[in-house]
């Protein structure tokens, strides 16, 4: 960020350098300099007159004509470089004003259309070090290493997936669509793959919601892709009641920091534009704090202003977190301090209060695994294993050794302790417990297959 | 006066300019067209494959239809296809097309992909029965009478405001 700031200013200072330096020089040294040499070059003349005088070369009527003209012009040019003269005054302003609006200008430019909040992003710690091109071969790669193993295993629900996805992030809709659509045909139908399939059908169509989308996203009558995709079939068709209609109920079903809030409300306002009716406004149901934030009786919080409703739900929260310490057998109690303080964003002290929760109830696995989830927030990601998370998740183990989190966490710790074989044996065992289909197992089949074959030392 | 000289190039592009300027407020789409209430040119064009049967003059008139302008190749063309769908599913409103400068191929792929509106089609191959309806670009969109007589003409693509006035219009020509 430093570094930009020195390169951006130093620019500045060479361009404002570079534009002032003729403003306060010119009439200057240069115009005295283009005097002293024509002067060099009159007096010059004026010997050569006089010499051809003295030789008799010219006549004495000659030389006093060319004299007078070549003093005449003499006195032209000091005329002239006189009214160039040194720096006027309105130059050195126009030079300071310059300098001074360049880069307030500059700055002014970079902070309404640049990106001044962007964090910086050095080398070291980029995660895609790859250029446009690589990340275009290795999207190709994938695909071809996919269609070989589709080749082998036609039936490979999970691969056929992983194509449709990889072919949609390539651009490559027409074929993406024809992925999902064979895996759908294998079976095990899901509402996700039919509105992925619905939306590479509508990206191969450029935009526009074919009948063959609207078929498939009707398929997936709750999935918010295929309710948002119907929204806009809806819309290409002329229907803006239907549209605004589709996307106001989906707006009313989506969390409130659901990503696709501001597009949803930038197309209910076109489509009311269009229709020429004011927009509805934000529908109220995904305003509030999810369902169960609310304590009991805490109906009316839904009608306060966000801050006054933080504020109060906090208050509840010291209230409750002060019973259940007074008395921490009340199971539900725990639970609700637990959704709250998730609500309120707080890991540290959600983690301390499920810890006393699992003291109170030491056999709840569904505490335990809370309790972890908040640990791994505390630590801020899952990249390296904290050493309470795996505490916690070694205690749940007891209670419950096949719940699929907790094999996949010890396979985890495994793999990182340097024991591959016991990492492979609990990661198996999870992908026995996995439904077909799930998403979770490509996950576990492509960390079972990163493993090393021998007993090595953690990387 | 040589000094005024210079002022002359700059007069005439600040003319130049004001002219467009005004240009840019009118809406392209209120274009007056000669063919308005005209009946509808005499023109006979091949069938698209098999995909619809052919089009020509004589099949206009009777009823109120719309006759719509599209090709493949056009972007706009794709924007307003979903609206002559449900016009023409849910409304039943006949629709004829003119394929304007396109492959065979391409449009009979385009209809199977976006669906075919189109009761009949006209496969205008270069243009001519285009400059017969005295059509600028595609899509444009005419509105024919039960007298095979013309409007309304509709330049550029449909928009989903259009919708409805477009379905006010053919009911009150019903009458």
């Amino acid at each position: 960020m430093i570094a930009f700031w020195l390169a951006a200013g130093l620019l500045a200072a060479l361009v404002v350098a570079a534009l002032a330096r003729p403003l306060l020089r010119r009439g200057g040294a240069e115009a005295e300099g283009r005097l002293a040499y024509d002067l060099a070059i009159y007096r010059d003349q004026l010997a050569e007159v006089e010499r051809g005088r003295a030789s008799g070369e010219i006549g004495e009527r000659e030389a006093a004509a060319s004299r007078a003209e070549i003093e005449r012009r003499i006195l032209v040019a000091a005329d002239r470089a006189e009214a160039e003269g040194p720096p006027v005054p309105e130059r050195s302003i126009l030079a300071v004003v310059l300098a001074l609006l360049l880069p307030v200008g500059a700055l002014a430019l970079y902070g309404w259309q640049g990106a001044p909040r962007l964090p910086a992003q050095p080398l070291a710690g980029r995660t895609l070090p790859a250029g446009e091109g690589d990340v275009a071969r290795i999207q190709q790669e994938s695909i071809n290493a996919l269609v070989r193993r589709l080749e082998e295993r036609p039936d490979d629900l999970e691969s056929w997936e992983r194509l449709g996805r990889t072919l949609v992030r390539a651009q490559r809709f027409a074929d993406a669509a024809e992925a999902y659509r064979h895996r759908i045909g294998l079976g095990a139908e899901r509402a996700d793959l039919h509105a992925a399939h619905g939306e590479a059908l509508t990206m191969a169509a450029g935009g526009i919601v074919t009948p063959a989308a609207r078929e498939a996203f009707a398929r997936a009558p709750d999935d918010p892709r295929a309710m948002f995709f119907l929204g806009e079939a809806a819309m290409q068709a002329g229907d803006l009641d239907q549209a605004i209609a589709r996307w106001t109920a989906l707006e009313g079903l989506s969390p409130p920091d659901a990503p696709w809030r501001p597009l949803l409300r930038q197309r209910i306002a076109e489509a009311a534009t269009r229709r020429g009716v004011p927009a509805p406004p934000p529908a109220p149901a995904g305003e509030g704090p999810p369902a169960g934030a609310v304590p009991p009786g805490g109906e009316a919080l839904l009608r306060l202003s966000p801050e006054e409703r933080a504020q109060a739900i906090r208050g509840m929260v010291d209230g409750l977190e002060q019973r259940l310490q007074a008395a921490p057998a009340d199971r539900d109690g725990w639970r609700r301090l637990a959704q709250a303080l998730r609500v309120l964003d707080d890991p540290p002290r959600l983690a301390a209060a499920l810890t006393r929760a699992v003291a109170a109830f030491p056999e709840d696995v569904e505490l335990h695994l809370d309790l972890a989830n908040a640990q791994l927030e505390v630590a801020g990601g899952d990249d390296v294993l904290p050493e309470p998370f795996l505490a916690t998740i070694r205690a749940a183990a007891r209670l419950a050794p096949d719940h699929p989190q907790i094999l996949w966490y010890l396979g985890r710790a495994a793999a990182d302790a340097g024991d591959p074989a016991e990492a492979r044996r609990l990661w198996q065992r999870l992908l026995e417990r996995l439904p077909a289909g799930s998403p979770a197992r490509g996950a576990v089949e492509s960390r079972l297959s990163a493993l090393p074959e021998k007993k090595t030392t953690a990387p | 006066m040589r000094r005024l000289l210079y002022i002359v190039p700059a007069l005439v592009f600040g003319l130049i300019a004001a002219y467009l300027l005004a240009g840019l407020g009118l809406d392209p789409k209120t274009l007056p067209s000669a063919m308005i209430d005209k009946p509808a040119p005499q023109f006979a064009l091949p069938a698209l494959g098999t995909v619809a049967p052919p089009l020509a003059t004589a099949d206009l008139g009777g009823e109120v239809a719309l006759v719509n302008v599209f090709a493949s190749w056009c972007v706009p063309c794709r924007a307003e296809h979903p609206l002559l769908m449900r016009l023409a599913t849910e409304k039943g409103v006949p629709i004829f097309g003119i394929n304007q400068k396109d492959k065979p191929e391409d449009a009979a792929r385009f209809l199977a992909q976006l669906g075919n509106p189109y009761r009949r089609i006209g496969v205008d191959a270069n243009g001519r029965a285009s400059i017969e309806w005295g059509v600028y670009g595609v899509p444009e969109t005419f509105v024919i009478d039960r007298a095979g007589r013309i409007r309304y003409r509709h330049v550029g693509a449909l928009g989903p405001q259009d919708f409805e006035p477009i379905l006010a219009m053919l009911e009150r020509l019903r009458r």
